[in-house]
Formats: structure tokens, C-alpha cells, sequence
């Protein structure tokens, strides 16, 4: 259950969160690297009903994860967990990023792809804790 | 360049793959395996790799597997697993097809794929794809297949069932069994034992080869084992036979199905003993030789009529045999095939000069060959020939039905390549002038001396006119009926038995032909029914 839960977040968030911006050089043009983490951060998720970003996948897949809403109708707290924990904090340190491409503000593009590549490690942890259960 | 079929619910593979890798051609995205299935079929073998993502987020019904009724969970899962779905299915229907999943191997568990099609499943090297990673990826499954599809002369292919024989004759070689090829003519049985299975036998004696079709039989005794002066009418001197010959290395016997019975029962006892014994002498001799054996016939049925020895067929190690398959079922490596026997073909010595002279006229520098074949015309490099095999000229080795086999391939396309040539050293060139094109007509004229063409295409002609507008000649007989309608299916009749016979009666090629889909079989085998064709009577008109 939780297992199947984390191969989701990996899926739908860890996949995506850094999915072009994986794909450049190392020394992308900002242009470039700005149209990547657009894609990226702001439509991490599309669907045939619209996009959404990265905050909003996180949320919708955190909320069972501490307590909040029931997964598969038990009720899980990994609030306390270390890999939960890390993943948690990787995406905290994400918002500011999501938030002022949101606002079309300049950032460090850098800072935010490296974030974002974070993300993604994060996913693959969390999910391998957990691949042995079933 | 590889072709490339994006498999994926998303734009997003294909936008970046495109974008970072431009080299390629790619097809798709498609989104379920139905147009999967569609774009694969419509692609004739021509797409070289598959790039297939796991997770599909497509409409319910879209799914392979779907079943009316099922619940959200097990959607969420065939959604989550549709990728591997898709596999297995493609792996039923194109086992050699290789596909790269979008995922790396943790992430899958494949204990349900035989070993035999996982050589050609990949997967990514990490979790998440980035271009780099998978452009390397790209590469390497490329230069594996490419790789292997040839060594020296030895053309191989892509298929399952060629790379399954090269692993059996490749641990027969090395065994002290002996080896049976079995496999009509022109099937490279003998190209096979002289140049893989020998140089593999790790054997540092000679290769020696005996074709019993072409020795009279009262003098194969003596040619395989040898003889001492007088041992026969009109035999002057000692005479070494080819088992000592080959001692310590490989002794192939051609058309073994030849050996009388007298000389079947000489050779049983040398395999037994390992002991030869010149006609007319008593000393026997030890002799260490790997023995490959070919035929075209059905030993087993001889053994069954009486006329080859059971014994004789046993030590023969034929439950271990090779059976190698007529050109015409080596369908989807022709046009490879095409472009191996051309760069053979032009690396003769012959060929050389006449390429000299044609440089030298038309003023084309350089020293380089590349050869093609297929629809699309290759862009100019500077310095090289191309040796082009446009997509008709393609077509019509497709529909010939090469009696004989590899040998007669090799021998038309050398011809082909060798005329084109020769027809442009001294005509006046317009346009690209390093392209030498095989055009249809010559490989028209060339295939006519075939027995394997069809009597029917040579009423010439008029005939010939109407394939310079595409298609195949057929020649039917209009008779008079009570209807139209009547008239009209008895031609239909006539033409759908030509194609039957021509395409020894496999639907997809038929297919293939009229509606350049082989997945549209089933609509020319109802075709076939509607017009009352049995198809057991014309399996009949095959034998
Ligand atoms: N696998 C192959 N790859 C390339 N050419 C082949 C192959 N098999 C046969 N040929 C061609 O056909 C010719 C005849 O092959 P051969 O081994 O003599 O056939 P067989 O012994 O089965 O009658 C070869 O010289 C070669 O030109």
C-alpha cells in the first residue's frame, strides 16, 4: 500500500519534477534552463484535465502520508520517518522556486534546477525504503 | 541514424529526443498499443528500436487488458503496468524487435520474459532519463545489433531464429558431435561450416569439404578414405582420402543423403572407431575429425524407407540439428540483407576498376562506398559512391520467391550493382552524380532468368508497361459468364490464386502487397473466402 503509494510519488512527481531540465547540458542558456523549469515546476502533471505544479502533486500525495486524509482507508503517519522527512524538506526548499517562477520574478536558475534534481533523488529513496513491502 | 517508435501517453519523450537527438528518425508518439500495433505494422520492419514509457495515462478502453467492469484499483494498475503489457505483446508478435523501456530494471520485474527476447529488451541505466544517458543507450543497442547482424561473410540478421542458430552452431562448433545442417539449397550450409563453425572448433587442422552430389558414386569410398594402387579399377597409386585429410580439423560432407549404402556403413565405422582404413589396405589409420554434414533431404524418411542406415542416422547427432530457413522467411532482414550482399559485391577486386573508372569520368573524388536500400534517398558525403536500391527495385526482390535462396540473392544483387554500374560509366550524368541507382527494370530483366519467376509476369509487353506504373503483371483469362459480377470474380479468383502461390501463401505479405499493411491479413483471408478460395486446395498447388 504504501509501497504502491511511493512508486505513484515517484512516478508522477520524481519523474517529472526535473524532467527537461535533466535533459540539458551542463551549462545551459537561462532561456533555456528558464523554459525547462517552467515546464517542469509549473506542469509537473498533465493530465486530459488540466496541469498541475509541483506543490500541488506534493500535496495531494503528502496529505495521507501524515495523518491527514486516510491511504486506502487506513490511517498512515510517517511524519516522523527519515526518508519521508528528507523528501519533506527537499520539496520545502523547492516552494520558493515554484513560487517566484509562478510570479514570473527572476531567480537562480541554477539553485532551482540542483533543487529540483534534489526532488527527484528524494522520490527514489522513499520509494526504495519501502520496495521490499508489499 | 536508427528508426525510432516512441511509445508514451505523453509528447514529452518525443519532444526532447527529437530536439537533443536529431539524428534519428522518430515515429510516434503513439499513445496505446493498438496504434502501437498499427504503426508497426504499417513500418514493414523498418523500425530499428522501440522507446516505450511504462506508466500509460490514456482513456479506460485504451488499455491493453481493460475489461468492462474493472475497478479503479485494478485501472490505477493496468495504467501503472501498461508499458509491460505492451511488451509481452509486442515481444508475441516481433520477438527480435528491440525495445528500451523507460525505466530502469528495479523498477520492473520481468521473470515472466524469456531469456531469448530479453537480449532484446533494454533498460535505462538509472532511474530518471536524461539525454546524454539515453543517447549513449541509443548507441549501444545500435552497435549491438548492427554488430551482429554480419561477420565477414555471414550475413545474420536481426531475427530471433537466425541468433538462435548462431548460438547453437556456436556450442556445436566446439563440441566433438557431429553436425547436421539441414536447409535447402543456397541456404549457406556450406559458407556456414567452412567459415563459422571451423574457425570455432578451436581446431588448428585443415577444412576440407566434399560435395557427394557432384562424385560419381562408385568413387566416393575412395575419395572419402582413401585408397592404395590397385584397390579398384583404375585406381594408380596411394591415395590419401579426405578423413585423413582433415585430421585435426573439419571434414564437411555435402549432400550426405548421396552415401550408398556400402559407403554409409564404411563411415559408421569410422565414426565409431575413430579409425580409417585406406581401400585395399589393412592398416588402419586414427584419424580426429569434427564432421559437419548437409543435406535438403528428410533423412529421417530415408531412414524410414530403408534406403539410410538408422544406426548411421543416429550417430549423426540429429537431435541437435541445425534446419536453416529458405531466404523467403528471412523477411524483415531483406533489406539489410540488400545492403550486406552489395558491400560484398563491391568489395570484389572486379568491381574496384570498374569504380575507378566511373569516379574518374563523372569526377566524383574520394575513395568511399555506402550503400542503401529502401524508400528514402541518403543525403550526399562528400568523396563517396552511393549504391542506391531504391524501395521498387526493393519490392520486387520482396515478391520473387528465390528458389535458390541466399546463393541466387547474392548473385542478382552482384549482377544488379555490377550493370548499374556499368550502364553509367559512360552515360551522361544530371543531378547526383555519386549516386548509382539499381533501378527496377534491371531488376526486372535480371529476376526474368530466375525459375523462380513467375511464368505469368513474363508475358512482357504490355505487361511490363503497366508495373512502370506500379504493381505486378498478372495475366488472367476473361471468360464469359452469366453476370458481370461473375466475370469479374473469376478474374479476382485468378489473381488472388498468383498471389497466393506468389507469396507461398502467407497472408501477410499478401497484405503487405495490395494494401501496404501487413496487419490487414485477415481482410484478404476473408477476401479469400468471400470469393470461395479454399485455402487447403491451394496449399496443394505449393507442394
Ligand atoms: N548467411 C549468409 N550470408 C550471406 N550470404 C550467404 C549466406 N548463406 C548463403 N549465402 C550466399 O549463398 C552462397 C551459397 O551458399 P552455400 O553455403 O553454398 O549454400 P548451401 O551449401 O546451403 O547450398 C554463398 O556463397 C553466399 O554468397
Amino acid at each position: 500500500m504504501i509501497r504502491d503509494h511511493a512508486a505513484r510519488i515517484k512516478h508522477d512527481l520524481g519523474k517529472y519534477v526535473a524532467f527537461q531540465a535533466r535533459w540539458l547540458p551542463d551549462d545551459p542558456a537561462d532561456d533555456e534552463l528558464r523554459e525547462a523549469l517552467v515546464a517542469d515546476l509549473l506542469s509537473t502533471r498533465r493530465g486530459p484535465d488540466g496541469s498541475m505544479d509541483a506543490l500541488q502533486v506534493w500535496d495531494a500525495f503528502r496529505a495521507p502520508l501524515v495523518g491527514d486524509e486516510p491511504l486506502e482507508e487506513v490511517s498512515v503517519d510517517l511524519s516522523e520517518h527519515r526518508a519521508f522527512v528528507e523528501l519533506d524538506q527537499s520539496m520545502t526548499a523547492l516552494r520558493v522556486h515554484v513560487e517566484a517562477l509562478r510570479a514570473g520574478e527572476d531567480i537562480d536558475l541554477g539553485l532551482a534546477r540542483a533543487q529540483a534534481l534534489c526532488v527527484a533523488q528524494a522520490c527514489t529513496a522513499f520509494l526504495n525504503t519501502f520496495r521490499e513491502l508489499s | 541514424m536508427a528508426d525510432i517508435l516512441i511509445i508514451d501517453d505523453q509528447d514529452r519523450y518525443a519532444e526532447l529526443c527529437r530536439r537533443a537527438m536529431p539524428e534519428h528518425r522518430y515515429r510516434g508518439p503513439v499513445r496505446s498499443f493498438r496504434d502501437a500495433a498499427e504503426a508497426l505494422g504499417r513500418a514493414r520492419g523498418r523500425v530499428d528500436l522501440v522507446l516505450l514509457d511504462v506508466h500509460f495515462d490514456i482513456p479506460d478502453e485504451d488499455l491493453l487488458g481493460f475489461e468492462p467492469g474493472a475497478g479503479p484499483k485494478q485501472l490505477d494498475r493496468l495504467r501503472r503496468t501498461q508499458g509491460l503489457l505492451i511488451l509481452q505483446e509486442i515481444r508475441s508478435r516481433y520477438p527480435d524487435l528491440p525495445v528500451i523501456l523507460m525505466t530502469s530494471r528495479e523498477d520492473v520485474r520481468l521473470e515472466e520474459e524469456d531469456l531469448d527476447s530479453i537480449e532484446y529488451t533494454f533498460f535505462l541505466d538509472d532511474d530518471y532519463v536524461d539525454a546524454r544517458s539515453l543517447a549513449t543507450l541509443i548507441r549501444g543497442v545500435e552497435d549491438q545489433l548492427r554488430g551482429r547482424e554480419s561477420e565477414g561473410p555471414i550475413f545474420w540478421g536481426r531475427s530471433l531464429a537466425m541468433r538462435q542458430i548462431r548460438r547453437r552452431l556456436e556450442v556445436l562448433a566446439l563440441g566433438r558431435l557431429p553436425v547436421v545442417l539441414f536447409g535447402p539449397t543456397g541456404t549457406g550450409k556450406s559458407l556456414l561450416a567452412r567459415h563459422f563453425v571451423h574457425p570455432r572448433s578451436g581446431r588448428a587442422g585443415q577444412f576440407i569439404s566434399v560435395d557427394l552430389a557432384t562424385l560419381p558414386q562408385e568413387l566416393i569410398a575412395a575419395h572419402l578414405f582413401g585408397s592404395v594402387r590397385g584397390a579398384y579399377t583404375g585406381s594408380v597409386g596411394d591415395r590419401v582420402g579426405a578423413f585423413e585429410a582433415a585430421n585435426g580439423g573439419t571434414l564437411f560432407l555435402d549432400e550426405i543423403g548421396n552415401l550408398s549404402p556400402e559407403a554409409q556403413k564404411m563411415l559408421l565405422s569410422v565414426l565409431q572407431e575413430g579409425r580409417v582404413s585406406r581401400l585395399g589396405d589393412l592398416k588402419e589409420r586414427s584419424v580426429d575429425v569434427k564432421l559437419v554434414v548437409a543435406t535438403n533431404e528428410d533423412l529421417k524418411k530415408r531412414v524410414r524407407e530403408g534406403s539410410f542406415r538408422a544406426d548411421l542416422y543416429m550417430r549423426l547427432n540429429p537431435a541437435a540439428a541445425v534446419h536453416l530457413p529458405p531466404l523467403r522467411d528471412r523477411g524483415h532482414d531483406l533489406e539489410r540483407l540488400i545492403g550486406h550482399a552489395m558491400e560484398r559485391a563491391l568489395s570484389s577486386p572486379a568491381m574496384a576498376g570498374l569504380l575507378a573508372t566511373y569516379r574518374s569520368r563523372h569526377r566524383v573524388q574520394g575513395d568511399a562506398v555506402r550503400v542503401h536500400a529502401g524508400p528514402d534517398v541518403p543525403d550526399d558525403v562528400p568523396g563517396s559512391v552511393l549504391f542506391l536500391f531504391p524501395e521498387r527495385s526493393v519490392r520486387l526482390l520482396r515478391a520473387h520467391s528465390w528458389p535458390g535462396n541466399l546463393r541466387e540473392f547474392a548473385m542478382t544483387v552482384e549482377n544488379a550493382v555490377l550493370f548499374a554500374l556499368g550502364e553509367l560509366i559512360d552515360a551522361p550524368r544530371t543531378g547526383r552524380s555519386d549516386v548509382v541507382q539499381v533501378r527496377p527494370k534491371l531488376v526486372r530483366d535480371l529476376l526474368s532468368h530466375s525459375p523462380g519467376a513467375d511464368p505469368l509476369d513474363e508475358a512482357q509487353g504490355e505487361a511490363d508497361t503497366a508495373t512502370e506504373q506500379g504493381g505486378w503483371p498478372v495475366k488472367v483469362h476473361v471468360r464469359q459468364a452469366s453476370t458481370l459480377n461473375k466475370v469479374a470474380q473469376d478474374c479476382e479468383r485468378q489473381y488472388f490464386t498468383r498471389l497466393y502461390l506468389r507469396t507461398r501463401g502467407d497472408f501477410s505479405a499478401m497484405a503487405d502487397l495490395l494494401l501496404g499493411d501487413e496487419e490487414h491479413a485477415r481482410k484478404v483471408q476473408l477476401r479469400f473466402n468471400q470469393l470461395g478460395l479454399k485455402v487447403r486446395e491451394l496449399k496443394e498447388l505449393l507442394r
